[in-house]
């Protein structure tokens, strides 16, 4: 039969609708394309795009830390100015220029000196130092100790006496250093700076992380000269105010009415308001806000503060060596005497003499070795290899092995064993190294050379192989095929599990799913999943339509497990049938109250409010139905079923004005 | 009636479903089993609470990161676009004021930079820097049996990407995410009735690239 052209449009737009073709058009269909071809092949190309799995795998927790880590400073930034509670002053100073990458190439030392008077004003200019928002990979510098310069009148450091600690102390998040008034100490931050506190002073680290270092002056006065060569980036909060450094020379005063100075010595620094455009302060100016207005050159005064910390010429030097970890492997995680410094690439200060470390990285063999030497500064390459070996198949290997071993095995069932034996352990490594494809292949050709228990094992990670590869429906024939190999055995209870889980969540057969739990619970075997499964046999009714069955069987359920951990699940299904199937709004209360007890942050919190609003309104409970209304209101603003619970209150204000007319 | 590719895809999305869920729910955005309604951290988040961002963060990643991929296929630089999108939520949070759920809305800021890197592969097609396994996919999609093996995700994406981001999008939420069209059309903010013209249309491009 031949077609016209056409014939063959209108039938690939009848397939392009095929969800609102009635019968006959459907029919008509059919008949071309039994007939077709070229019609046929498309039919069966746009299906099997539609029956594409298209799946995705969670982000890994190194992952989300990575890109959190690179949006941290844009958080920074807006919180500070989020924060500020008044408008900011109008800022009527032009930028000198603007561009942050001006910033990247200023002088490699940075001097910074912060002033906090206490009490600290509340109502200070919000202000903060930005970079490029974008914050590129840098090298990681772990700064694992504080030395001590000079100590002068009364200070604690993290509640002890400095003077008892040789020199140096721990620098870690958490870290607190106070000064009493008129005292002073100086230290130095490991190799990126040296830091002088005084009058009055509270400090200590909020955190130590790739390539940035956050502390925290609550009050008083800090001076620091700070090392910006590198991409580091040294970050001050206040409790008004943040203060990211990166490369140059600044002072800034905070006083007590809120007015602040930032003052330039060396460089320049960019300052951003709280509202309004960035400005850049150069060498030798100041700038005052509120107030605006140009840079002014700067005083004795902001000279003399700056003079708690001399900058030096000479580089900040710190004890130990710098050593840089690389290798065939990036984002490894590294831990020196069980501590973790970082991810590769990275450069991490260590203390001189021998000190133990360990690599890992998840699907990696971890590397664990000592570091001896104590040059001052020195790269540890490393090469690291997959957990298991995975080793491409090679034709044979398993028969050359065998035959190596001895007379004995050398016979047909022998070689076939170690063969398969071979292949199945070939077939995990690729399972491991994520190859699934090849795992498929080698576990394919050995279900084909062994029988009893390794025939069970080789057909259940080819299951599971095909599982992982999202094709279901053979992973629930092979699951079944497990089944049927060692019948009455809890191996046999856990695939017919699987093949339900397959059948219900990713097949959409739901007879096949119903088959596989009823057997699964009615087997005497029994098996950790029983609660599982009842539950979702329950749900199968649920979600076939059979609505009083699926009653039914939740409240069985719900008597057999009261304290499970599918109960608030089943409790809410219960709740929702109680209202839909039996109109029992009370006993439907109890379930989705107890649900919304359980679960409190759940999605279904909010149609579970909704249903117990409705279920008061239906049983004359206005004012109960009114504080369900305020609740969700409250829980879920713009939440799904606003609108209905709107409408539900004007239900319930019509039915109230009209009984208090009556009355 | 469906096709059984439609109703395979149904119902292996209802799997996701439960009796009636909301859209919350589906988009995988909302997160579960975490102690805060988001109402109350985007409050915080709008009072310039640093961990907050953070809790905010933790909580919609993992939804985010599943949309960007979903729409936009195995794509090397989905972490940028991820930290992208919540650099624009943390950016514009003040403008967030609870006419819609947020998930929809922060849904919204996803699809947007999902459709300006679609537009940016696009543009660097013009110009000739095509990325080579697309080009690799397109040409290899143009042979004359439509009906070859299209599990291979790229070679599925390849079909996706000459779809115009409208109808891409519309396909992609339809088939493998399972919504209905009414509930495409409140996270696309448009019509039931374009938005089935969108898919209906997407379909027919999809069967032209694979008859052609």
């Amino acid at each position: 039969m031949e077609f016209s052209s056409a014939q063959c449009r209108g039938a690939r737009r009848a397939l392009a609708d095929a969800g609102n073709l009635g019968a006959v058009e459907r029919s008509l269909l059919d008949v071309h394309l039994r007939h077709c071809p070229a019609c046929a092949a498309a039919a069966r190309g746009l299906e099997q795009m539609e029956r594409a799995t298209v799946s995705t795998q969670e982000l890994s927790e190194d992952r989300r830390r990575m890109i959190y880590d690179r949006l941290v400073p844009s958080v920074h930034e807006i919180s500070a100015r989020l924060r500020e509670a008044e408008p900011a002053a109008v800022v009527r100073w032009k930028p000198v220029f603007a561009g942050a990458g001006v910033l990247a190439a200023a002088a490699a030392a940075v001097f910074a000196v912060m002033t906090l008077r206490a009490p600290t004003p509340k109502t200070i200019e919000a202000w903060s130092l930005t970079e490029n928002r974008v914050v590129p990979a840098l090298p990681d510098v772990v700064v694992n100790e504080g030395r001590l310069d000079r100590v002068q009148g009364i200070v604690a450091v993290n509640g002890a006496d400095p003077s008892g600690m040789d020199g140096v102390f721990p620098v870690e998040k958490g870290t607190r250093i106070e000064v009493e008034e008129g005292a002073v100490i100086n230290f130095r931050l490991g190799d990126i700076a040296r830091i002088a506190l005084m009058d009055n002073t509270v400090w200590s680290v909020a955190y130590v992380s790739e390539s940035r270092i956050g502390l925290t002056l609550e009050r008083g006065k800090m001076a620091a000269e700070f090392d910006g060569s590198l991409g580091r980036s040294l970050e001050i909060r206040t409790p008004e105010s943040l203060v990211r450094v990166t490369g140059t020379i600044f002072t800034v005063e905070v006083f007590e009415d809120g007015a602040t100075e930032v003052a330039v010595t060396r460089g320049s620094v960019e300052v951003v308001p709280m509202r309004g455009a960035s400005s850049l302060v150069e060498e030798g100016a100041m700038l005052s806000l509120p107030g605006g207005g140009r840079p002014v050159s700067l005083g004795d005064r902001q000279r003399l503060l700056a003079s708690e910390v001399e900058p030096s010429d000479s580089p900040i030097t710190a004890s130990g060596r710098m050593v840089s970890f690389d290798g065939n492997q990036d984002h490894v995680k590294v831990e020196v005497e069980g501590r973790h410094v970082g991810y590769t690439p990275v450069t991490v200060r260590l203390p001189q003499g021998p000190v133990s470390y360990r690599l890992s990285k998840p699907g990696m063999r971890p590397v664990e070795a000592l570091l001896e030497k104590e040059q001052t500064s020195e790269t540890v390459r490393f090469t690291m290899r997959a957990q298991d070996a995975y080793v491409p198949a090679v034709t044979g290997a398993g028969k050359i092995a065998s035959s190596r071993r001895s007379l004995s095995t050398f016979n047909g069932t022998a070689l076939k064993d170690e063969e398969a034996r071979d292949y199945i352990t070939r077939a995990r490594s690729a399972m491991k190294a994520g190859d699934l494809p090849f795992a498929a292949e080698l576990l394919e050709k050995s279900v084909s050379l062994v029988s009893g228990e390794q025939l069970v094992s080789a057909v259940s990670l080819l299951a599971e192989c095909h599982s992982a590869m999202g094709e279901y429906r053979r992973a629930a024939d092979l699951f079944d095929q497990v089944a049927s190999l060692v019948p009455g055995t809890a191996t046999a209870q856990n695939a017919r599990y699987e093949v339900g889980r397959l059948a219900m969540y990713h097949i959409g057969d739901f007879d096949r799913a119903r088959n596989a739990f009823t057997a699964y619970m009615a087997s005497p075997i029994g098996g950790q999943l029983q609660q599982d499964a009842y539950y979702s046999l329950c749900e199968l009714y649920g979600r076939d339509g059979s609505r009083r069955s699926a009653l039914g069987c939740f409240n069985d359920y719900l008597k057999m497990f009261p304290e499970g951990h599918r109960t608030p699940h089943a409790r809410l299904w219960r709740g929702v049938l109680l209202q839909e199937v039996s109109q029992n709004w009370r006993a439907a209360e109890q379930d989705l109250l107890a649900f919304i007890e359980a679960r409190p942050t759940h999605p279904r919190c909010e149609e579970s409010r909704y249903r117990i609003a409705l279920g008061r309104y239906h049983v004359a409970d206005y004012k109960g139905a009114m504080r369900m209304f305020n609740e969700y209101m409250t829980e879920h603003p713009g939440g799904q079923y606003r609108i209905r619970m709107e409408r539900l209150k004007d239900a319930i204000a019509d039915t109230t004005s009209r009984s208090s007319k009556r009355k | 009636m469906p096709t059984n590719g439609q109703k395979e895809a149904r119902k292996r999305a209802a799997g996701h479903k439960d009796m009636t869920t909301g859209i919350l729910e589906k988009a995988g955005i909302a997160a579960a089993g975490k102690a805060t309604p988001v109402a109350r951290v985007v409050e915080r988040c709008q009072k310039g609470d640093p961990d907050a961002f953070k809790e905010l963060f933790e909580r919609h990643v993992n939804g985010v990161h599943r949309h960007l991929l979903l729409l936009l296929g195995p794509d090397d630089d989905v972490d940028d676009l991820v930290q992208l999108v919540f650099l624009n939520v943390f950016q514009s949070i003040r403008k967030f004021r609870g006419s819609s759920a947020f998930s929809t809305w922060l849904f919204r800021i996803t699809i947007n930079v999902a459709r300006q890197e679609i537009r940016g592969k696009m543009r660097r097609r013009r110009l000739g820097a095509v990325v080579k396994e697309v080009t690799e996919v397109q040409e290899g999609t143009s042979v004359r049996t439509p009906e070859r093996d299209l599990s291979n995700l790229q070679q599925v994406y390849g079909y996706l990407d000459r779809l115009s981001s409208k109808k891409r999008e519309t396909f992609i939420l339809y088939t493998y995410e399972g919504y209905s069209l009414q509930e495409i059309a409140e996270l696309l903010d448009s019509s039931v009735s374009t938005v089935g013209s969108r898919l209906q249309a997407a379909r027919k491009e999809i069967m032209s690239f694979l008859v052609k």
